[in-house]
């Protein structure tokens, strides 16, 4: 079960990691 | 640990491919920019440096919202939508929202089921939905940040080339954006009804994503 939750964590921070990462520097240029 | 790998080794596969890939694009892609760079006179920058440019930035975004779009679509549009005979559809009889024991939801709940289907109540509408929220809220994310990414880029471009920057609003309008928008959207669209259809008569033995090689072509909806 802790494999389950491990695993979509990891996916979850990956995406909201990317995001967060691409969208500050998209905003840094204002 | 072997256990472990085997019962997670699809997210695990995809993770390492992802991981590799997106490496092997950062390091492409900064070779691709400097020689540009050095082309227009410009200075060549770091791997460290281009990995939090707007130029990454937008080329992985770009990939991103068209990848969750789709899926976002294919979430709902599965839920209303059918083929018949494909794989990726279900049957005729189940079109719409299916009844609460279908769904193992309020007083049909499982001991085991989620808590949140269990209680009913807002919690339930909003968990009953929670897959197409997040990923329609990824895809709307990273389209955004590839919007403003992308207008750092055509804003540079801009300046450089002796025009006057643009404002964050009128990138959104200019066709640059939506060239780079909908050239990703056209592929998925294709790929996914590809794969509805190919379902029908084409099998892949052991896959879920097919049917059982024996099944009929009329049959909707069963896995393999």
């Amino acid at each position: 079960l802790s494999a389950m939750r491990t695993m979509f964590t990891t996916y979850l921070a990956l995406t909201l990691a990317g995001l967060g990462l691409y969208i500050a520097v998209g905003l840094a240029h204002l | 640990v072997r256990l472990w790998l085997k019962n997670n080794s699809l997210s695990l596969f995809f993770l390492v491919i992802f991981v590799a890939t997106l490496l092997g694009q950062s390091f492409a892609g900064q070779h691709a920019f400097n020689e540009e760079q050095l082309q227009h006179g410009g200075e060549a920058i770091s791997w460290a440096r281009y990995v939090v440019s707007s130029s990454f930035g937008e080329a992985v975004l770009e990939n991103w919202q068209s990848e969750y779009l789709q899926f976002t679509l294919f979430i709902v549009a599965t839920v209303w939508l059918i083929q018949r005979g494909s794989n990726e559809s279900k049957k005729p009889e189940d079109v719409g929202l299916e009844s609460d024991s279908q769904q193992l939801i309020g007083q049909h709940a499982q001991r085991n089921s989620p808590l949140w289907a269990k209680v009913g109540g807002w919690r339930t509408t909003l968990y009953s939905n929670s897959l197409l929220l997040l990923m329609f809220f990824i895809f709307v994310a990273s389209w955004f940040g590839q919007s403003l990414t992308a207008w750092n880029e055509y804003s540079d471009e801009q300046v450089q080339h002796g025009g006057s920057a643009v404002s964050w609003w009128e990138y959104l309008a200019r066709p640059d954006f939506w060239e780079k928008t909908l050239q990703n959207w056209q592929s998925e669209f294709l790929a996914v009804g590809t794969m509805a259809v190919f379902t029908i008569y084409l099998r892949q033995r052991g896959s879920p994503e097919s049917k059982p090689v024996g099944a009929p072509h009329s049959e909707t909806a069963s896995s393999g």
